[in-house]
């Protein structure tokens, strides 16, 4: 019974090459045992095609004559949504359910069923089969009989088709197993959201490959076909929702969860309005095959890793989906999004060693930073600078000389002390800038100072304020008296933007080549926030302004 | 002496000026302190300042592109720097002394010594001469002799080829190496270079170069040359 049940798939899903349905019958409502007869006069029954099958709840017959070839097994699948005895020549050969004269006698059965014919029977030649139906289960989103009748040899079919039944089992098993293995990568490596989407991504299609292919291997009978259509086009919308959700997390697209809300909704209505079941599951996912191209294109703009990829993937998908037409969901929604899957997982993987390239570059940089912002500090320029200063307010006023070293110490102890910090609340920020202004207006016999109106616990990474504040001082030449720098913070859309004021004098306000201060400070706030960070600086109104966006702190500064 | 400082850091700048003044002593100093190169070129061009006080550092910059342009000039470049590591370099391409940072009055006066005249302990290894408004780097083993033109000097190359600059031969004797002697008022000869002395008609003296020109000899100056020729 199981290979017969396998064969049904099998024929239910390639059948077409092989063997010819039957066409038409004639149909009579009502219910008569004499009518399996072969001898039956039927003359007057109504003669039409099987698919335009008379729509009725009570019990039906039809007879349908056919010619079968000299066949070594020779079976039968007769397809409908209804319960169902098959008679060959008058012998009864199986049933699928039982027939009832009402709802409560009626049991359903499954759609496809396959019925071997004995070889007693089975001379080539003209046929005679009768099917006595009864439809009380049928769902209402169900429309007809689905009636299908196909002649077919058994032996001849099963090596024949084989070959074609594998190719749903390799797709099943290869969705399967890219469902597990994201699943174990998402557990195991960090719980990136982008595998555990793609491993929900190939666990929906598994489904909905069963859901599509496998109604025979599941057995369901006729009344849950409403539920297995439902199920499909829920599937369907889901797969393609996951996909675009995967698309747009991975390759980071802003305002992420709107976009996609936006793409769920206009799927999901599609599927709802449009009535035919094949037209709005077709409609849903070249929605969201359309958003995804729009994802994939924006990432390939973005020079986003691997994106070329996911990009390519979706082309052949719509590709496919435009080459069959509306018998895409059921012709070549699987191969084209096994290959859309392919370039979905190679810019999965090329990502991740990018992101693991720069993970490793990262740990190598935070130690280069914590050096180089030690070596500078130690390096002559700064320290004999310095300490010609100091030797100068000693020789000139001991207090005052005091007062220098003492900035001096403090500030090279600041220094070492956030140098292998990661990120610091910006009040220790502060406190170092205003400690080097305060060795700075010793050097420089001016009165620096820093006006800040900042979140005192924001955090950001060490020593970025200090290397901008340092450049201004090295930069200008100031002339005596009071120098303010100010320091100020707005906060919009999750993200943190710090302005820092300096003003312009004696020098000129050149934008060359980016200095060693600058480089640092890129580095540093690479380091906490990738790609989310943004550096910017000119001069403006007198003064040279730099700009540093951030994301909010939340997610800033966690390694 | 006209000295001027340039120094972007102003305490350091005052402190090398007080201490300049103390370390001349009797004898007094004019000093102009500017805070960018940019002020102060404009002294500097009007030719009658003795030396530059130059910190190599001046507002992020990088100053040794700038020593190509001081040392070309008439007067005499003073490094004050702290990366005294670079004190070689500097000493290459014709600076008179390097003063490292932190300094103090003593070391200033060795530096005001050798702008009276003492030579620089490091000789040039190049020496930058203006022509047409750009720099040409000239290597000191191709000057043959050094001849006095006016209020400046013309380099006379082995290749027989001259080259203008702006420093007298008082302040290029400073920066050059040891074996470039003076034999005359107007002439500095490369010891090594002289092949023979030639006495003259009325006892005036000539020495023969190895490319057979004659470069005068003074009479003061000839018991010392042949001294030092006998000593090679």
């Amino acid at each position: 019974m199981r290979s017969l049940l396998f064969l049904a798939l099998v024929l239910a899903s390639f059948g077409e090459a092989v063997a010819q349905d039957v066409a038409e019958g004639r149909f009579r409502l009502g219910d008569d045992a004499r009518w399996a007869d072969p001898e039956w006069d039927d003359g007057d029954w109504d003669r039409r095609p099987l698919l335009d099958a008379p729509d009725t709840t009570g019990i039906l017959w039809v007879r349908i004559d056919l010619t079968i070839g000299d066949l070594d097994a020779p079976g039968l699948l007769v397809s409908a949504a209804a319960a169902r005895e098959v008679y060959w020549d008058g012998v009864r050969i199986g049933a699928a359910g039982r027939v009832g004269a009402d709802r409560a006698s009626e049991v359903p059965g499954p759609i496809d069923a396959v019925f071997s014919i004995p070889d007693s029977l089975a001379a080539s030649g003209p046929h005679v089969v009768a099917i006595r139906f009864s439809t009380f289960h049928r769902p209402a989103s169900v429309e007809g009989l689905l009636l299908r009748v196909t002649p077919f040899d058994l032996r001849a079919a099963s090596t024949a088709l084989y070959v074609p039944a594998v190719v749903p089992l390799l797709f099943l098993g290869g969705f399967l197993l890219v469902a597990l293995y994201y699943g174990a990568l998402f557990v195991a490596d960090h719980r990136r959201t982008p595998y555990l989407l793609t491993s929900l991504l190939c666990l929906a299609v598994a489904a909905l490959l069963v859901a599509e292919r496998w109604r025979m291997v599941l057995g369901d009978p006729y009344d849950l076909h409403g539920v297995r259509l439902a199920t499909i086009d829920g599937l369907t919308w889901t797969v393609g929702i996951l996909l675009v959700g995967t698309l747009a997390i991975q390759f980071a697209v802003p305002r992420a969860r709107t976009a996609l809300a936006g793409v769920a909704a206009a799927s999901g209505t599609a599927l709802l309005a449009v009535p035919d079941h094949e037209a709005g599951a077709f409609v849903a996912f070249a929605l969201a095959l359309v958003a995804a191209l729009g994802v994939t294109a924006w990432a390939v703009a973005r020079m986003r890793p691997g994106a070329r990829w996911a990009l390519g993937g979706v082309l052949v998908c719509l590709a496919a989906l435009g080459l069959a037409g509306r018998d895409f969901m059921d012709s070549a929604f699987f191969p084209a999004f096994g290959v859309l899957l392919g370039g979905l997982l190679v810019s999965l993987g090329l990502q991740t060693r990018d992101q693991r390239r720069r993970h490793e570059a990262a740990l190598a940089e935070a130690a280069r930073l914590e050096a180089e912002l030690l070596k500078k500090h130690l390096q002559p320029h700064f320290l004999m600078n310095a300490l010609t200063s100091v030797i100068e307010w000693v020789e000139r006023d001991p207090a005052q000389g005091v007062q220098a070293l003492e900035a001096l110490a403090d500030e090279l102890r600041m220094l070492a002390e956030v140098s292998g910090e990661r990120c610091i609340p910006m009040r220790r920020e502060l406190a170092l800038c205003r400690t080097h202004l305060g060795v700075m207006s010793f050097r420089h016999g001016v009165q620096f100072a820093l006006d800040a109106d900042v979140d005192p616990e924001a955090a950001l990474p060490p020593a970025v304020l200090h290397t901008l504040v340092e450049n201004a001082v090295t930069h200008n030449a100031y002339p005596p008296g009071p120098v303010t720098f100010t320091l100020r913070e707005e906060r919009a859309d999750g993200r943190r933007r710090l302005t820092l004021r300096t003003p312009l004098a004696g020098a000129p306000a050149v934008a060359g080549p980016e200095g060693g201060g600058l480089r640092y400070v890129r580095a540093r706030l690479g380091e906490v926030a990738p790609d989310r960070a943004r550096l910017a600086s000119g001069a403006e109104d007198g003064a040279w302004v730099t700009r540093i966006d951030l994301p909010t702190e939340a997610d800033l500064c966690a390694s | 002496m006209r000295v001027l400082i340039v120094e972007d850091e102003r305490v350091i700048g005052e402190r090398l000026e007080r201490l300049l003044h103390e370390a001349a002593g009797g004898d007094p100093l004019q000093i102009e302190r500017h805070e960018t190169l940019d002020t102060a070129r404009a002294r500097l061009d009007g030719g009658d300042v003795d030396a530059l006080f130059l910190d190599l550092n001046v507002n992020g910059q990088d100053g040794f592109d700038l020593l190509a342009q001081t040392t070309a000039e008439a007067f005499h470049t003073v490094v004050v720097s702290a990366h005294t590591d670079r004190a070689m370099e500097a000493f290459e391409v014709g600076v008179l002394d390097f003063v490292g940072k932190p300094f103090n009055a003593a070391r200033l006066r060795t530096t005001l010594d050798r702008l009276r005249g003492a030579r620089a302990d490091h000789p040039a290894a190049t020496l930058a001469v203006r022509s047409a408004g750009r720099i040409e780097w000239v290597p000191i083993p191709e000057v043959a002799y050094v001849r006095a033109a006016g209020s400046y000097s013309e380099l006379v190359l082995r290749d027989g080829t001259t080259r203008p600059h702006s420093k007298t031969l008082d302040r290029l004797l400073g920066v050059l190496p040891a074996t470039f002697e003076r034999v005359h008022r107007s002439y500095l000869v490369r010891l090594d270079e002289v092949r023979q002395l030639r006495v003259r008609k009325g006892s005036r003296y000539s020495a023969v170069l190895a490319s057979g020109e004659e470069v005068p000899v003074g009479r003061t100056r000839v018991e010392a040359i042949r001294a030092r020729l006998g000593d090679g």
